[in-house]
């Protein structure tokens, strides 16, 4: 068994705000292999990007981080500043959700992506970051590199620029890649292109990656392991084959039936999940998906369920787990 | 590919009821023409068009005019008339503006010209240095509290308040007395109790871009804090800040010369604009052109500062400029 790039255990993140104190993530736990790929699904407010921001050290003052990230044999958490100021970027790299406003518009894309990589290899001169970065925008598939190194981001499409994300996040070849929602800010038609650049730049550099989405679609075909979070906690972890028919959970079984299928018949309606999720500063005391959840029971409203491993690589948090019904997506609405 | 462009024009105009004048870019060709500029191999740099932006303002256009003439005036000045500012000549008293005397002589029959244009010379001089220290600090302060928050932003803008609580002129006419002979020391003590104001504007700038994702993005990438607020914080405050350091250049000459009408601030035989103000004061109904001339002086200024704090306000608006 190869030892985990990333081990996070516990991580909980809460904020102080007025109405008192909101968990955003509840004790989450997961180990990242090495070049791997790791999706985190949710809706939003699940605490998946929250839980990303504490891994980078990018979340405002306001919040407090426990539990551990043992990054490469040391806690993310507990080291110095400067320390975790040269993960940022280098070993650890994040790409963000709207590359419209995750350039600088002030400075030229090659200024930018150049500056990424002499901030973590000093002794670079500007030309040669800049020779790096054309090389850098022609892998992520950016045509005319040489012209478009001068340009500013305004004069980049949305595809150009989450590549150009892309390419910067990739410069300092990072053992692990933190994708936020990559391809939530474009177009459908532009998706596709993207996540297959950012799978080459991943093989690439065979890092490990993180990938952050709401989009069960995308997670089938990049990752290789799934985490389902509710209300800041994990709710189910397993094999990405396995969530889409083997799913032990109730939450995740209502993910699954509420995407739209080409197979489905026309006219027929959606089954989306009735209710919506909790507020995180008023989380319900047992379990957080029980006032939505089909299956509840008694149980369910006093006390979380706990975090179990039902097969091999196979986790999930239900009381019921086990009495759930079989269960196949495509199925008429059950219950 | 331009050919073709311009016969489709000229059709247009031929089809309207009144053809444009022909020197005047219809709305097709202005958008053509930014339609090249945006397929141009070169990309414009934000300072480039900043630049383009200010120079077609009018206004701000007319303001830079009017104060280059007046600096030219205030440096030239005084060299082109035969006469020196302190030169009294007791026969040649209380004129009014002539050929030998373009603005009249004073009480005691110093060349008006002279006098003024050095007196431009001084407030200039007073007003610049007291801008350019006061938007110094203001904008060091104001990016340390807005861009670290927590304690650092508690102890500046405890600071910042306290002195805010001041109030100006009294605490002025006093420090004016001590300093106020020296335009140097007297830019000095001005400049300590009006930086509150960029450091404000400034602070609230930092708070507001902080929150930006390309500084989330900045940091993602590693860069330390002196980074990310000079590279990627700092270019976007640049326009509040220079709108900022016109408004202080105005009320610096706006409070030099009232410390100086009240004889707190530059003392004769040196002058400033607000001293020849308060010089011709008693004359004022016999000879009103030594009072309006320099006040004139004022209000050019001042105005002229305000035009081209607009224009560059407009001009440095990174996301008016990265819309086109």
């Amino acid at each position: 068994m190869p030892t985990p790039i990333l081990s996070v255990s516990d991580l909980t993140v809460s904020f102080r705000t007025r109405k008192g104190t909101a968990e955003a993530v509840r004790g989450l736990s997961y180990d990242l292999m090495p070049g791997e790929t790791l999706a985190i699904v949710g809706e939003s407010g699940s605490g998946k990007s929250v839980s990303a921001l504490a891994l980078m050290g990018l979340l405002p003052t306001t919040a407090t981080v426990d539990g551990t990230a043992t990054f490469d044999g040391n806690d993310l958490f507990t080291m110095k500043k400067e320390q975790r100021r040269k993960i940022r970027g280098g070993p650890m790299a994040m790409i963000f959700q709207d590359p419209m406003t995750a350039f600088n518009p002030v400075h030229t894309i090659g200024d930018q992506l150049s500056e990424a990589i002499r901030i973590h290899q000093p002794d670079v001169s500007k030309g040669d970051a800049l020779a790096e970065v054309e090389h850098l925008l022609r892998q992520v598939g950016v045509p005319e590199p040489g012209r478009r190194v001068h340009q500013y981001p305004h004069e980049f499409s949305g595809g150009m620029r989450q590549r150009a994300m892309i390419a910067m996040a990739i410069a300092n070849k990072p053992v692990v890649l933190l994708a936020d929602e990559p391809t939530t800010a474009l177009d459908v038609t532009i998706q596709a292109q993207v996540m297959e650049v950012l799978a080459e730049a991943q093989e690439a550099t065979g890092s490990a990656m993180i990938l952050i989405t709401h989009d069960l679609g995308l997670v089938a075909g990049t990752a290789d392991r799934v985490i389902v979070m509710y209300g800041g906690r994990s709710f189910e972890e397993c094999a990405t084959r396995d969530v889409f028919y083997e799913s032990r959970n109730p939450y995740t079984r209502g993910l699954l039936q509420s995407i739209p299928r080409l197979t489905d018949e026309r006219g027929a309606a959606l089954s989306p999940i009735p209710g919506s999720p909790p507020s995180i500063v008023s989380m319900p005391k047992g379990c957080a998906f029980a006032p939505r959840c089909v299956h509840r029971t008694a149980v369910c409203e006093e006390t979380s369920a706990d975090w179990e491993q039902i097969d091999i690589g196979h986790w999930t948090r239900c009381h019921h787990h086990d009495e759930l019904p079989s269960f196949d997506p495509r199925d008429e609405v059950d219950a | 590919m331009t050919d073709t462009t311009d016969s489709e024009l000229t059709n247009t105009r031929e089809s309207a009821d009144h053809p444009a004048p022909v020197d005047e870019p219809s709305a097709a060709e202005l958008e053509v023409e930014s339609l090249e500029r945006q397929l141009s191999e070169k990309s414009e740099s934000f300072g480039r068009q900043a630049t383009r932006a200010f120079v077609t303002n009018r206004l701000a256009i007319i303001g830079a005019v009017v104060l280059l003439i007046i600096i030219l005036l205030a440096i030239f000045g005084p060299m082109m008339r035969p006469y020196s500012f302190e030169e009294r000549n007791v026969l040649e008293r209380n004129q009014g503006p002539s050929m030998d005397h373009w603005f009249g002589t004073d009480n005691i029959g110093r060349d008006l010209f002279v006098r003024t244009t050095r007196g431009a010379r001084t407030s200039l001089v007073i007003s610049g240095v007291t801008a350019i220290i006061a938007v110094s600090v203001g904008v060091v302060l104001g990016a340390l509290a807005g861009y670290f928050g927590k304690f650092v932003d508690g102890s500046i803008s405890f600071v910042t308040n306290l002195f805010l609580t001041i109030p100006l002129y009294a605490i002025l006419l006093v420090f004016g007395k001590k300093f106020g002979a020296d335009p140097l020391a007297l830019s000095f003590v001005i400049a300590l109790f009006i930086w509150t104001r960029a450091a404000r504007i400034v602070r609230s700038q930092f708070l507001a871009l902080s929150q930006q994702e390309f500084v989330q993005a900045a940091r993602a990438a590693g860069a330390r804090g002196g980074r990310i607020i000079f590279r990627h914080i700092l270019p976007h405050s640049v326009g509040p800040i220079a709108v900022e350091f016109t408004l202080t250049a105005g009320l610096a000459i706006i409070l030099e010369s009232t410390l100086s009408f009240l004889e707190l601030g530059v003392v004769a035989p040196e002058t400033s604009l607000g001293a020849l103000v308060a010089e011709a004061k008693g004359q004022f109904t016999s000879q009103p052109s030594a009072v309006l001339l320099p006040g004139m002086f004022i209000v050019a200024i001042i105005l002229s500062l305000n035009f081209m704090g607009d224009g560059l306000r407009d001009a440095f608006d990174p996301q008016a400029n990265s819309r086109n």
